[in-house]
């Protein structure tokens, strides 16, 4: 019973995912029920964690292949959020698409809870396992679609993610020959002895770790496929796929960078490197967005840039020094505050689409006098993308660009102060489209009661983290902190 | 209820604010009453706020107040509020002006579509206002900073139905933006040198030397960019004439009395710092002289009565930074107030005409109105006076004080500018009493369906016109003791050198003689409803008035540099269309080729070989950039 | 004994041309293949490892174990989709899934 409660919100993740295919196979005439039984073991799991926050207890779980630490946990509750957020806003798309509808819950849950596991794990075989099972059901969830695009994605994706995982794969392989062992502190300590002998062999080890999770991440030269799966794939699991995996990558990325090649380890060969990484895809992202007409590419090109930012914090991270936690605790507060952006802003485009049947960005005129609380959240959405005040968005920016700053990577924090400029350009200009052009027809509408609820939700947090970031800044610092100890 | 509960006067409209964008169409009225009723409320706090202020010391204490906005590590954040003689001055020009401008409003946007609309974005502009002039750190005055502009944004493009509404909007929006980008890097440049946001701690830091030198000078500068964005200086100038396509009691309030002077007042708090930063004080003065110099010869040829207001507003601003340039903070905050009295005013009067002659803002269809709206012609004869400074109203006391500034500052040269400037005001502010209230009507049309808007109208520009009268005499150490701070306004507004006020009989003399110059030249120019000694004076110099038509063609030339960037990009990628990719999959819309994909785009081919060929080379150029930095 | 640094370049090897035939092949089937022959190249890599440096020889192993098992799944869903796209547009070219770009 032990090992089940250390593993508790994930396992009842995995319980309610089993549980929606046999209430599907059980009672084929209550399928309405299915979202919720997610929804509940979505809810238990949340409070499973919340008990791990009251017990204040952390520990390590099957011989040190997970832990349940503050920073685990804290995802745990990112995670979940998104979770619920996804199978919310999916309900009037599964019912419309007709078939498979316990499956797709399920397939979600799953995916889920191998994000879970992945913010857990301290061992190179389970952030693997962790990683294949997030993946694959993502895989199959962007082909879901009947029509071409979505099959499209849904190959794109696979073949790219599985090449992906091969990289990923070797650059463990040799971090494996390097190192003699898979575990994270064994790593840590076998990098610290090995001095610098075979050195380079190390440093390409960790490119191809880099490379392998710069796919989840979406990062430049890796985020190929992320405008185009985004565009193909159902837009629920383009909301999904947006925040949970790239979330999860960055957990990961966080905790090996921290604990495995942490800071006077390995990683500050890493810092100039990630730096880089961060400005071109900042820069690459934004410059391409503005190009777009459809909206989901566009928010595809957006999230790339976004990733970026996020980068800029693991680019501090791998500075030696007392700053290193302000890096990763500023990673980790936007990875929650971007997930309740992007949710709000991919819920509301799934509300829009749903009515008009478009993902056009020129069809969105006028949607304020349509459905003023839709282009109401949207372009909240869209300013807290931007990072102005008040939102969640500004914090998360100013966070890791403090960190940057605090690294001496002034140059970094120019380059995305700049980057916001041109990033205004666009999502302001979709405000613009919404706010002040003619519309195409006057019929007014409301979001279905399920979107609207998670769209409030989203919103909420946008605006609460906006206003009184305090306590979750707090819980990220923590979470990061718990990192640092193992030093 | 004293200076320490100053956080209430942006609470109360930001809670009302929310109240009427949620509710505001289903209450009586649509809830403008609890608009009034939520900036009344920060009026008369505003009081208290005074009262107890004036009371504690000397009355030149600042007031501290702060609470922990996140405090994470050895990085914390308070977030607080500041008050002193400065953020007095502000909060009594803010709460008045919004308050007659709210009152104003019920009778000039009645039955206008999105009426609570309209109501609720005034209480959030207010609130936002409240909140940056209190606002004790930078990260604060940033927040609020950009809710102001957003403000400014859905205001400007209040009426979206019109396609220059919503241009407007968006030049202003993206034109102050340049700036805040600025200002933002100029915050994280002297925080990143001070470890802190909060103003107090940041002025002693400059004093005591902690920045090095070109530093200072290069961050402060960044922050100067963002005051000028927000208040529209040369070469930002060219957003608020345009902002005009706003509702006109939106130009009085934003684009006249308070956003606008929000970079004179940012400027303003931070002067302690740029007295230390080199070369600073002399780019800001010069900035000043530049823009009250242009924008008084722009404002020459203007014919709607809006766009000569926003001129003139520019030029006024500029006045503000000049004396601010001087090293005068108490000159510049002296002229934000008289001028945010008199600039509302004569906004809210133009407003009046525009409604009663039914949306017209053509000065050539105007005329001889003075008879068929005596309060409105009225009032704004008191305005126009005040702003060409004509004894002893208001705009003569704050614009002489400005030249005393500039001549023991800088000497003969920016007194010569700055009164050009002056002479320059005088001459067309009578050019715009005289064509639009006096001579005979030009447009009998319109002048038969003019008449007098109700008293929910005139009694905010009667109130206003008492203040353009009186708030000169400020300057008076005696009125100052009356009203309980000894040494008048221009001692109780001070950051080092207190000011005492004594007249310069020749100053003064000068002053007097500037505006007289100025009211007859316009008058000889434009008397009896005569256009011939213009027109004339406008045929023999042809290219001369070409240039001022047009605004000395900043429009166009920047529109010109967009142009030439934004084409460039579509030019090359047409050719690569053409030649090179044939089937391109870009949508046939004219945003498309604008924007029409930037060569980037094209690397996203769809094919997926290519996108493993990206991840390849990203594994090789990653595994080679860390050998490299390796070493 | 063979040194281990003959399975070394061995996996290298394999891996290359598996990465080449990612990049050089246009059916996804053959794309497939590759894949599956870069993760053989990474199993070889963990064994050759754990036979040669690990003291307890056996986390290598397992490693390559949990490997072969998820590229099977991933081939097994791979197949699947690919059949899907022979379905909707006949063809099992990669170039030929190229509606999205830009």
């Amino acid at each position: 019973m032990n090992g089940i409660d250390l593993v508790g919100p994930q396992f009842a993740v995995l319980i309610a995912a089993g549980l929606a295919l046999v209430v599907d196979a059980v009672l084929p005439r209550q399928r309405r029920l299915i979202p919720f039984v997610a929804l509940a073991g979505l809810a238990l799991s949340v409070a499973w964690s919340i008990s791990w926050v009251a017990r204040d207890d952390y520990q390590t779980a099957f011989g040190g292949t997970l832990v349940l630490d503050r920073y685990a946990v804290f995802f745990y509750f990112v995670f979940a959020g998104i979770a619920a957020a996804v199978v919310l806003a999916s309900i009037e798309w599964v019912e419309r698409a007709g078939r498979g509808q316990a499956e797709y819950y399920a397939l979600v849950l799953a995916s889920t809870a191998g994000f879970m596991f992945l913010a857990s794990s301290r061992d190179l075989i389970s952030i693997f396992i962790a990683l294949e099972l997030s993946s694959i059901p993502q895989y199959i969830l962007a082909g879901w679609g009947k029509d071409e695009r979505s099959s499209e994605a849904g190959l794109k994706y696979l073949l790219l993610g599985a090449i992906a995982s091969a990289v990923l794969l070797y650059g463990m392989a040799l971090l494996y020959g390097f190192t003699r062992t898979t575990e994270l502190g064994g790593i840590a300590d076998a990098v610290a002895a090995g001095g610098d002998a075979n050195r380079s062999l190390l440093i390409l080890a960790v490119a191809l770790v880099i490379a392998g999770f710069g796919f989840k991440m979406a990062v430049v030269p890796f985020q190929m496929w992320v405008p185009d799966v985004y565009q193909g794939a159902p837009t629920p699991v383009a909301a999904y796929l947006s925040v949970g995996s790239k979330g999860a990558a960055f957990a990961v990325v966080t905790r090996l960078f921290f604990e495995g090649l942490g800071p006077g380890v390995a990683s500050d060969d890493w810092s100039m490197i990630f730096a880089v990484v961060a400005a071109v895809s900042m820069t690459f992202g934004n410059v391409m967005a503005i190009a777009q007409t459809d909206i989901k590419r566009l928010l595809g090109y957006s999230s790339i840039a976004q990733a970026g930012n996020i980068m800029v914090g693991l680019a501090a991270i791998s500075v030696a020094g007392e700053e290193f936690v302000l890096g990763a605790s500023g990673v980790i507060f936007f990875v929650a505050a971007y997930a309740f952006t992007n949710l709000g802003a991919f819920i509301a485009v799934i509300a829009i689409s749903q009515r008009i049947g478009s993902d056009r960005i020129a069809d969105y005129a006028g949607m304020w006098k349509r459905s003023p609380a839709l282009a109401g959240v949207l372009a909240l959405c869209l300013v807290s993308l931007t990072g102005i005040p008040p939102t969640a968005g500004f914090w998360a920016k100013l966070y890791v660009f403090n960190s940057a700053i605090r690294a001496d990577m002034a140059w970094l924090v120019i380059i995305g102060v700049l980057n916001s400029l041109v990033s205004a350009y666009y999502y302001l200009g979709i405000a613009k489209t919404m706010f002040v052009a003619q519309p195409a027809e006057e019929a007014t509408f409301r979001p279905p009661l399920t979107l609207s609820i998670s769209l409030g939700v989203a919103a909420a947090g946008v605006l609460a983290l906006g206003l009184i970031p305090g306590p979750v800044l707090s819980a990220a610092h923590d979470a990061a902190e718990t990192l640092a100890l193992v030093y | 209820m004293g200076a320490e509960q100053a956080w209430l006067l942006p609470a109360v409209p930001a809670g009302f604010f929310i109240l009427l964008a949620l509710f505001g169409r289903y209450l009586p009225r649509q809830g403008d009453v609890l608009g009034v009723l939520a900036i009344g409320t920060s009026f008369v706090l505003f009081f208290f706020v005074l009262a107890d202020y004036l009371g504690i010391g000397e009355g030149t204490d600042t007031v501290l107040k702060s609470w922990a906005w996140s405090d994470i590590g050895d990085f914390s954040l308070r977030f607080g509020i500041a008050v002193d003689p400065i953020t007095i001055v502000m909060l009594g020009v803010v709460t008045s002006v919004a308050l007659m401008v709210n009152i104003f409003s019920i009778g000039y946007m009645k039955g206008e579509a999105r009426y609570y609309w309209f109501f609720a974005v005034l209480q959030l502009f207010a609130a936002s206002m409240l909140l940056l002039v209190l606002a004790d750190n930078l990260l604060l005055v940033y927040v609020s900073w950009e809710l102001v502009g957003v403000c400014s944004f859905l205001l400007i493009g209040f009426y979206w139905e019109k396609r220059s509404a919503t241009e407007a909007a968006k030049k202003a929006f993206i034109t102050t933006r340049i700036g805040d980008v600025g200002l933002l890097i100029g915050i994280i440049l002297l925080w990143r040198e001070a470890g802190t946001f909060n103003i107090q701690e940041i002025i002693h830091a400059a004093e005591n030397g902690e920045f090095s030198s070109t530093y200072l000078t290069v961050s402060m500068l960044f922050v100067f960019l963002g005051a000028m964005g927000k208040s529209a200086q040369f070469p930002f100038h060219v957003w608020l004439p345009d902002a005009m396509e706003g509702p006109t009691p939106v130009s009085a309030l934003i684009h006249a009395a308070t956003m606008v002077v929000a970079g004179v007042y940012l400027v303003a708090r931070l002067l302690p710092v740029y007295e230390v930063a080199d070369h600073t004080m002399i780019v800001i003065t010069l900035v000043g002289l530049i823009t009250a110099v242009l924008t008084g010869f722009m404002a020459f040829a203007q014919t709607d009565i809006k766009k000569v207001l926003a001129y003139s507003t520019v030029g006024q601003l500029g006045f503000m930074f000049i004396a601010l340039g001087s090293g005068e903070p108490a000159a510049a905050m002296f002229h934000l107030m008289t001028h945010a009295f008199f600039k509302a005013l004569l906004f809210l009067g133009s407003g009046s005409v525009i409604l009663a002659t039914h949306h017209n803002q053509d000065m050539e269809k105007m005329g001889g109105l003075w008879k068929k709206l005596p309060v409105t012609g009225t009032t704004f004869l008191i305005g126009s006076a005040a702003l060409a400074g004509v004894v002893p109203l208001a705009g003569f006391w704050s614009k002489d004080e400005i030249l005393n500034a500039a001549n023991t500052e800088w000497g003969a040269w920016a007194l010569v500018l700055t009164a050009a400037a002056a002479v320059m005001t005088a001459f067309y502010t009578t050019r715009l009493f005289i064509r639009t209230f006096m001579g005979t009507p030009r447009d009998r049309h319109v002048y038969d369906h003019t008449e007098e808007p109700g008293w929910v109208m005139g009694g905010p520009l009667v109130f206003l016109a008492f203040l353009a009268v009186v708030s000169g005499f400020l300057v008076f150490s005696g009125v100052g003791s009356a009203l309980g701070f000894p040494g008048g306004v221009t001692e109780f507004v001070y950051l080092h050198h207190p000011h005492e006020y004594s007249i310069n009989w020749g100053l003064a003399a000068l002053s007097l003689g500037i505006s007289g110059a100025g009211i007859a030249i316009g008058a000889w120019m434009y008397w009896g409803n005569s256009l011939a000694r213009s027109t004339k004076l406008a045929d023999s110099y042809p290219a001369a008035y070409r240039l001022l038509v047009n605004k000395f063609y900043f429009d166009e030339a920047y529109q010109w540099g967009i142009d030439r960037v934004v084409l460039g990009f579509s030019y090359i990628v047409s050719w690569f269309d053409r030649n090179v990719v044939n089937n391109t999959g870009v949508d046939g819309s004219g945003e498309a080729t604008v924007y029409g994909g930037f060569v980037l785009k094209f690397l996203q081919t769809g094919r997926l070989p290519n996108y493993a060929m990206g991840i390849a080379l990203g594994v090789v150029g990653l595994a080679f950039a860390g050998i490299m930095v390796r070493g | 004994m063979v040194p281990l640094e003959n399975y070394l370049a061995l996996s290298g090897i394999l891996f290359s041309i598996g990465f080449y035939g990612v990049l050089a092949r246009r059916n996804a089937v053959l794309i497939l293949m590759s894949i599956e022959l870069m993760l053989n190249a990474v199993s070889l890599n963990f064994i050759a490892f754990a036979a040669y440096l690990d003291p307890d020889r056996i986390i290598g192993a397992i490693f390559a174990v949990f490997v072969i098992t998820v590229a099977a799944a991933e081939v097994g869903l791979a197949l699947a989709i690919v059949i899907r796209l022979f379905r909707n547009r006949a063809t099992s070219n990669v170039d030929d899934a190229a509606i999205m770009k830009w």
